[in-house]
């Protein structure tokens, strides 16, 4: 009995030692470790993807980020709740959300591209590594660190005075002991938050592929940013800082932006709209350097074209005609679109693909006008009434319109008749299409960039925009050649080891400008529009385009002009016998006044170069990752330039700036402090290190 | 008289033991009653306790003793007997009911139980008559208010709603705060929220008693997660015997404890009608519906559908015709979508005990509510069965097992913010009851097309809601006693359970409308278990000296898979959720859940006499939630001295029958934090990136921040206690002064954003708590026909934060979304639960007025609220965020009396909160002026406009109500929660012994409940305890009511039966 009792008691002695270290350490199942993930390239892959996830973020490459960066020429609409932000009030400060939220959304991508980094790193070190690994290995690092770049290159000039952040924490310490620049010295840290981008494009633009697949960089969009970053040192060191002329870096900026040139892996779009069209995006010739990229059935995750394209907030229908939740709501200043119609004239395509608004008028005389009529009688008869028209009574901004219904649900998420207003100039406006003209408070031309055209998805609801997001262009490129050679040999001269002169590189821009249909998309109609106040017969459209405006640029070469256009009939000549279908952006006539887009007089001085260039920027790439707020605060004139236009008469519209609702919220105190954003008081709090920018 | 005879025996009896002769003597134990008592233990004073014997059935019982023995007979709720044996042939013992508190028996887990005279710290325990004299649904219910110090709060009044329970005060701010629940020796790791609560699986019918471990010294012994205090729950035991039936059915209604008043369909037509004047203009003209310009709006002709309008002809069809309105009369919604709730309870249960060493334990019970909402129901059925079996003199053996299914089903703590009700109360009175997608109530709304609400009527009906869980658990121990000082067993356990929860909306609902149905299925399976071998000594080393010692090691473990399904796009829903073959499966998302620790721990107490008792614990812990420093020691001394068993006190106070001092000290720890968060993690993302087209899934990093360093949260608390009996235990008062200091809180700590990460788990900071308790427990009244009992207790806590790391302040955000500002902020010197926010002062009556008044982040209109500038700035921003909400009570208790009369007993049992503030979000909709919500009937007359600019509501069209970007939190949605609530009154009816003998029954009683009669509150809403937060840091929103489901007041009839 006792020997029972005895083993019993042992028994439990032994049961109780099968506690060990083991025990404790839990099983992780449905969750990536992250300290023994990165032994394939896959999963290495899959850890950079995220990267490419957060430059969707909205506060990065999103709708909310560019809407909040007003310039003189584009601004929120007021009475929507983007006018209520700080950024866009210009009355910011440390604690504000906004400033911190574009700090998050960023540094969250440059936390992963750190790890990947790293993991890169430690599996190139590991012996058995296979030689095919290497490649892609080499390939992730490169994107790796175009990613950390790029991101880098907007958080440095928003924030001027960034920390440096190259590893993956794995510490508490690590995180508190990060520091930026003190705030004497800003420009210093300024300067070395620019040198640790550069040396990150140099390395991505060895490692990367000279082509790579569609939605990643190469090699090529590796340099073109390389030589952008250049471009925006020199205007820093000569315009904004004034401490040189900025010849080292626009050199630096030639090499590499002359590579790209020479490459030839990129060229110019013959049509313009087709960078922002889904179905052309990425055929034909090649444009988009970088891009970010939405999938179709991805829709629901695209907001950028809900928040700066045409078409408000329509996820609910009851919000239309209802200011709050608008979100389309970027409108062009006076003095915005007058860059196109003032400063280049008959420059319709771009300026219809980046501002305009709806209308109708009673084309096919039934004494109706309106969508409720089009709805019923498009697509399949003639008589067809939606059309756009600009708000401003300048007779070459007018005929422009679409031809069937299927237009107009490019528009409109399932538009009806609410959504049409009588006004008392007897038009019938479609109130809910691009800007709402009914309502007084919002006057101004809306930005519509990412219009929804044409559609893919019949199902697709209000809040999608389901083409990939620019960032990155080849017109750009030759934007950026032509600055950099313009401020190193002036507008006419080739510099050394590049191929064009300033005005040939901006003149291939302004051409491809002129091309008002993409010539591979087009059927011709001959059907005569009724009652039409306008030519309405092929052979006198393309005559009317080869002449020279009633006031034409005065260095346009009409010769040249007239050949050029002969090219285009000739494209589309050939392309009749082959019509496609179905048929939209069927622009059927082309206005009589309308002049051409003149090319860049090779007589510019450098100084006038340098001022129209700016501007052609802004007609190019408005919208686009290319701010009008960057471009201006690197020549360091966004503060002066938004006074000069709060008092000056546009004379278009004997408006100022200050007249119009722009000016009721914009700039309450002048001060060099808003051509960068504070670094936010809550990191501050949170790591003592960081000191604050100057000014705040 | 009975005392002193024991005290003869201990005086007398050992001397003359060694001379006596052994024979055989009979007895019989008897009740007051004169009845005979089965099962009581008669023993030879001074023998092993091998010797003791179990009185029969009959209550006989036969045994060996010498002339000089005394044989002591205990029984539980009895006194202890002891008598001389002498020459008496047989033994006629008559028990004496025990009045003393100090009789009961302590259960502290790992087998450990010490008579409450022993106990060194500061227990509660849940009387007998508060589990027999409610009527719980679970058994939270019970609890609540019945122990000093232990908060329970129901989150609302839905069917089976889940409950908070603090113990003591908040000890933790983001790491968990619920106790850890204890059955039968078996511990089970808190689920942290969600998860499985064991208190709702059980049913309150198996339970025997309930023991509540509040300070340290008591809790230590636990360790892990024993910071919040420790609920030991013991289910029933076979009483030797014959066997024992009992058969109990309950059965009641009940009804809305409390409506709120809003506009009927007529006023509110008419308040509709003055706002479109509002809007209108100044003139005040009827005209001027967006639909029709220059005519009456639709709201006139609702509010005065009798009178004729030309233009409009048969009101009824124009209202038809251009609205789309059909109910003309308006719906009340509350009516529609509620209904008379009931509740069933049917128990049976059989036990008993053998002589042969078998004791068992079987119930079966089912539990059913039909909720106030219609198509809401919650329903439990269980099974139980405790088995113990003797083998021979050393082994024994048992087994706890229990089944249980639950099920809910509705619309039932869902989206709590918008649930149901709350929406019915306050919804436009007009809206079609078969509107479901709002379309023709959109053209109420504004004239024109868009969206109104849905109908609620058709949303319940439709939305098909299932959810619930099949549980077992099991536990089972194996003793050995091979010597009769030491006891080693050998105790392992386990708990599995199956959850799942099918969510189907049809497309006819807006919600789906968009994705054509969607369906969200989850299934979860938990499965804990417990190892648990222990070694037990009990020694008696003299008659003064006794030493009781614990020696255990525990292993736990508990993991759970869950996978969440969700599809959209139905072709087809004859089949509702199930017609999923038919749909696109849209997410999957599987989790995996792994929890573990291992713990030895010893505990030792020593006795000298009675008088001096000292206990210490000490425990080691390894948790799975650690990963560098995972071990934590948890040690705990205290000690209680019985000053009434001094001899110097035995003639003073003569008054006095007990006279305790306890004092102890411990630390515990706490390891509630979210699992892994040592671990750097990533998750597969649901959101992919193309490449090429083609979709490629990201792995994503956790937000969270995984630091390797954390470790255990520790609470070091310090427990005085003194205890009182008077008038021989009549009336006995057990007070307690605690302070309970916890350090390196585990706080999500938010991390500078640059780090990529949002926040990480430190150890910063320390919070205190501090309180003092009473319990009274007193017997009035006894006489032969006559008793009335009462107990009392209250609680006073104070919490206050007393470190954050070195920050001044962390804020949270109860209320609101997107860039809100925190309006739940914890600074060093204040406690836990205060709101933060504006003050209003009033309206801004008049442009006078709206000069002088401070600037808001808005224009200041008249008509709208203007708010107190508190730093005299000029503007109102969040530097006027102020404390407008203490949300933590001064003191709670809870009062409770017992009468009987004969066969008649009365049960009246009161609890209350006082000095607690509620933070009332329903306000923000209920005042949403802007909507077409009703509204509060109080409120319409008090509204601001142009032609009465004297009233004190801001206007119908202030832009504060539109809630973009305003200041969200502030004072008119705090109130007063202080409450009285009369929570049971319970009259039974014993059918007089001859009546239903004849039915060969044993007990026959009749019983009346009724439950929630009344609160006593300022409070405006449903109910004043409330706690609806469904945040991640819900602990630190306490008293938020944001659409809480109503409680009912109930109604209900039994019958018990014992055979």
């Amino acid at each position: 009995m006792r020997i029972i009792n005895i083993i019993f008691i042992g028994a439990f002695l032994l049961i109780s030692t099968i506690g060990c270290k083991k025990f404790v350490e839990t099983d992780i199942e449905t969750e990536v470790d992250l300290r023994t993930i990165g032994k394939t390239p896959g999963e290495i892959s899959a850890l950079l993807t995220q990267a490419y996830v957060g430059l969707r973020n909205s506060n990065v490459y999103g709708s909310v980020f560019y809407q909040r960066f007003v310039n003189d020429y584009m601004v929120a609409a007021p009475g929507t709740s983007l006018a209520q932000s700080n950024i866009a009030k210009l009355s910011y400060d440390a604690s504000d959300g906004e400033v911190l939220n574009i700090w998050q959304a960023h540094f969250d991508i440059i936390s992963v591209t750190n790890i990947v980094i790293e993991k890169v790193a430690a599996a190139l070190e590991d012996p058995a590594v296979k030689p095919s690994d290497v490649v892609i290995y080499k390939r992730l690092e490169g994107e790796g660190r175009f990613l950390r770049a790029l991101v880098y290159f907007k958080m440095v000039r928003l924030y001027r005075n960034v920390p440096i952040i190259q590893k993956f924490f794995k510490s508490l310490n690590e995180i508190n002991e990060v520091e930026n620049g003190a705030t004497d010295k800003m420009k210093e840290q300024e300067k070395a938050v620019y040198a640790f981008i550069e040396s990150d494009l140099q390395k991505a633009a060895l490692n990367l592929p000279i082509t790579n697949e569609r939605g990643r960089p190469d090699k090529w969009a590796a340099k073109g940013l390389l030589g952008k970053v250049y471009v925006t040192l020199g205007s820093i060191d000569k315009f904004r800082d004034m401490s040189g002329n900025g010849s080292e870096f626009y050199t630096k900026a030639l090499v590499e932006l002359s590579d790209v040139i020479k490459s030839g892996q990129y060229k110019l779009k013959r049509y313009f709209p087709d960078n922002f069209i889904r179905d052309k995006q990425h055929v034909g010739d090649k444009e988009l350097l970088f891009s970010i990229e939405y999938h179709e059935l991805d829709k629901g995750n695209n907001t950028y074209g809900q928040g700066t394209g045409f078409i408000k907030n329509s996820a609910s229908p009851a919000q239309f005609g209802n200011d709050n939740g608008a979100n389309g709501s970027m409108l062009a200043s006076d003095f915005g679109w007058s860059v196109f119609d003032v400063e280049s004239p008959g420059d319709i395509v771009r300026r219809f693909w980046t501002f305009e608004q709806a209308t109708f008028e009673d084309l096919n005389t039934d004494g109706v006008a309106g969508i409720n009529n089009s709805l019923t009688v498009c697509p399949n008869s003639a008589a067809c009434e939606v059309f756009l028209i600009s708000r401003e009574p300048y007779p070459w901004t007018r005929p422009y319109w679409f031809e069937t219904i299927n237009d107009t649900r490019a528009f409109r998420y399932s538009p009806t008749g609410n959504d049409v207003a009588s006004t008392t100039d007897g038009k019938t406006y479609f109130t809910n299409i691009w800007s709402d003209a009914s309502n007084t408070a919002h006057p101004g031309v809306q930005f519509v960039k990412y219009r929804r055209n044409p559609v893919t998805q019949s199902t697709f609801t209000g809040a999608n925009f389901d083409g990939d997001l620019p960032v990155f262009r080849y017109s750009e490129i030759l934007l950026l050649y032509a600055e950099a050679a313009n401020e190193i040999v002036g507008p006419s001269i080739v510099p050394d080891g590049g191929t064009l002169t300033a005005t040939a590189a901006v003149n291939l821009v302004r051409d491809r400008a002129r091309n008002f249909v993409h010539f591979n998309d087009i059927t011709i109609s001959t059907r005569a529009v009724p009652n039409s106040p306008y030519i309405r017969t092929l052979g006198e459209i393309f005559s009317r385009q080869a002449k020279v405006g009633p006031n034409p640029a005065t260095t346009a070469n009409a010769a040249d002009t007239i050949a050029k256009y002969y090219i285009q009939i000739s494209a589309m000549k050939g392309l009749r016998e082959v019509p496609s279908a179905p048929v939209i952006r069927n622009f059927k006539e082309f206005p009589l006044s309308a002049g051409f887009v003149p090319d860049f007089s090779s007589s510019f001085t450098p100084d006038e170069f340098r001022d129209k260039l700016l501007d052609e920027r802004f007609r190019e790439l408005a919208g686009e990752d290319n701010l009008r707020w960057y471009d201006l605060t690197r020549f360091g004139k966004y503060v002066d330039r938004i006074e000069e236009y709060k008092d000056k008469i546009n004379p278009l519209t004997n408006r100022s700036l200050a007249s119009t609702p722009f000016g009721n919220s914009v700039l309450p105190v002048p001060n060099d402090r808003y051509e960068y954003l504070p670094i936010p008081l809550i990191e501050i709090q949170r790591n003592p290190n960081l000191k604050q920018n100057q000014g705040f | 008289m009975k005392k002193n005879a024991l005290m003869l025996c201990l005086l007398l009896g050992l001397p003359i033991f060694i001379f006596s002769q052994s024979r055989s003597i009979k007895g019989i134990v008897r009740d007051e009653n004169k009845q005979p008592l089965s099962g009581a233990t008669i023993a030879i004073f001074g023998a092993d306790r091998g010797s003791r014997i179990i009185s029969s059935g009959i209550g006989e019982f036969s045994l060996n003793a010498k002339e000089t023995d005394s044989v002591m007979v205990t029984y539980t709720g009895y006194q202890q007997f002891g008598i001389r044996v002498g020459s008496l042939g047989f033994l006629e013992i008559d028990m004496v009911p025990s009045e003393s508190a100090l009789q009961e028996v302590v259960v502290s887990g790992y087998g450990i139980t010490t008579a409450r005279k022993r106990t060194t710290g500061a227990t509660s325990k849940v009387d007998k008559e508060s589990l027999e004299n409610t009527v719980p649904l679970s058994v939270s219910d019970v609890i609540a208010g019945r122990a000093a110090g232990v908060n329970i709060v129901s989150n609302d009044g839905s069917p089976g709603a889940g409950i908070s329970i603090n113990i003591r005060g908040l000890s933790s701010i983001t790491a968990g705060s619920e106790p850890l629940v204890v059955i039968d020796n078996i511990p089970y790791i808190s689920s942290g929220g969600g998860g499985v609560n064991p208190l709702n699986s059980l049913n309150p019918n198996d339970i025997e008693t309930i023991d509540i471990l509040k300070d340290a010294a008591a809790t230590a012994l636990y360790g892990v997660g024993a910071a919040n205090g420790v609920i030991v729950v013991t289910t029933k035991k076979g009483k030797l015997g014959k066997p024992s039936i009992n058969l109990s059915i309950k059965s009641g209604w009940g009804e809305l404890a409390r409506t709120l008043k809003t506009l009927s369909p007529q006023e509110y037509a008419l308040y509709r009608a003055e706002r479109v004047r509002t809007f209108a203009g100044d003139d005040g003209n009827l005209a001027n519906s967006a639909r029709f310009p220059g005519r009456p709006s639709m709201w006139e002709i609702l509010a005065n559908l009798e009178g004729s309008r030309p233009w409009v002809g048969d009101p009824y069809s124009f209202l038809t015709n251009n609205y789309g309105v059909t109910n003309y009369t308006g719906t009340d919604w509350l009516d529609v979508i509620t209904q008379t709730p009931t509740r069933n309870f049917y128990d049976l249960d059989f036990s008993g005990a053998t002589d042969a060493g078998t004791s068992y334990f079987a119930s079966v019970g089912y539990a059913a509510e039909n909720g106030t909402l219609i198509n809401s129901s919650f329903k439990r059925f269980s099974t139980r069965l405790n088995l113990d079996q003797k083998i021979g003199k050393v082994w024994s053996t048992g087994v706890r097992m229990q089944y249980s299914n639950t099920s809910y089903v509705g619309l039932i703590g869902d989206n709590r913010a918008d649930n149901a009700i709350s929406q019915a109360n306050f919804l436009n009175p007009y809206i079609n009851r078969d509107n479901v997608l709002g379309s023709s109530e959109g053209l109420i709304n504004n004239g024109g097309a868009g969206a109104g609400p849905e109908s609620p009527e058709f949303r319940i009906k439709n939305t098909d809601v299932n959810r619930g869980s099949n549980w077992f658990s099991g536990n089972m121990y194996l003793t050995a006693k091979p010597f009769s000082w030491l006891t080693a067993t050998l105790q392992g356990g386990a708990i599995t359970e199956d959850s799942y929860r099918d969510y189907y909306v049809p497309k006819e609902l807006r919600e789906a409308q968009n994705v054509n149905g969607r369906a969200d299925i989850t299934r979860g399976n938990v499965t804990r278990w417990v190892l648990q071998p222990r070694l037990a000594i009990n020694k008696q080393f003299s008659n003064k000296q006794r030493l009781n010692a614990t020696l255990a090691y525990e292993a736990r473990k508990d993991v759970s898979k869950n996978i969440f399904t969700r599809y959209e796009q139905f072709n087809t829903d004859v089949l509702g959720v199930n017609s999923i073959s038919s749909a696109q499966s849209i997410q999957s998302t599987p989790t995996f859940r792994d929890r573990r620790t291992q713990s030895y721990l010893g505990h030792v107490q020593y006795d000298f006499n009675s008088k001096y008792i000292i206990t210490g614990s000490f425990r080691v812990d390894q948790s799975s939630k650690f990963v560098t420093n995972n071990t934590g020691t948890f040690p705990a001394i205290s000690a209680a001295w019985n000053l009434k068993e001094e001899n110097w006190m035995e003639n003073m106070l003569s008054s006095v029958s007990t006279m305790r001092i306890r004092a102890g000290w411990g630390i515990t720890g706490n390891d509630q934090i979210p699992d892994n968060s040592a671990i750097p993690l990533g998750s597969i993302s649901t959101v992919g990136y193309p490449f090429n087209n083609a979709v490629n899934t990201p792995i994503t990093i956790n937000s969270r921040f995984a630091n390797p360093d954390i470790t255990w949260e520790t609470t070091e608390g310090v427990n005085l206690g003194f205890d009182l009996g008077l008038f021989k235990d009549k009336v006995y008062l057990s007070s307690n002064y605690y302070v309970n200091n916890t350090t390196g809180l585990l706080l999500d700590v938010q991390l500078p954003s640059y780090s990529g990460f949002r926040s990480s788990i430190q150890n910063i900071g320390s919070l205190r708590n501090r309180g003092l308790e009473f319990e009274i427990a007193s017997t009035n009244i006894k006489n032969r026909n006559f008793s009335w009992t009462s107990t009392f207790n209250i609680a006073f806590n104070k919490n206050e934060i007393t470190d954050l790391g070195g920050n001044p302040e962390l804020g949270f955000r109860a209320i609101g979304s997107g860039t809100s500002v925190n309006d739940v902020i914890l600074r060093v010197g204040q406690s836990i639960g205060i709101y933060y926010g504006t003050i209003q002062s009033g309206v801004i009556n008049n442009d006078f007025e709206r000069y002088n008044s401070a600037r808001k982040r808005q224009d200041n209109n008249t008509g709208e609220f203007d708010f107190y500038d508190i730093n005299g700035d000029g503007i109102i921003d969040r530097d006027e965020y102020v404390p407008i909400a203490y949300t933590m009570p001064l003191h709670t208790g809870g009062f409770g009396n017992t009468l009987n009369y004969k066969g008649l007993e009365l049960y009246l049992f009161l609890r209350w909160s006082y000095g607690n503030d509620i933070v009332n979000n329903n306000i923000n909709r209920a005042h949403y002026l802007r909507g077409d919500n009703n509204l509060q009937s109080n409120l319409v007359n008090d509204i601001w406009t142009r032609q009465n600019q004297d009233r004190n509501y801001q206007s119908t069209n202030a832009i504060f109500t539109t809630r973009i970007n305003s200041l969200f939190s502030r004072s008119e949605m705090v109130e007063d929660g202080s409450y009285l609530r009369f929570e049971t009154l319970r009259l039974g009816y014993n059918l007089p012994k001859k009546w239903i003998s004849k039915a060969k029954l044993k007990n026959a009683k009749l019983t009346f409940t009724g439950q929630n009669l009344f609160v006593l509150t300022r409070y405006s809403w449903y109910d004043p305890e409330v706690n609806t937060s469904n945040a991640v840091n819900a602990q630190l929103f306490p008293g938020l009511d944001q659409g809480a489901y109503p409680r009912s007041r109930w109604f209900i009839f039994g019958l018990d039966v014992s055979f």
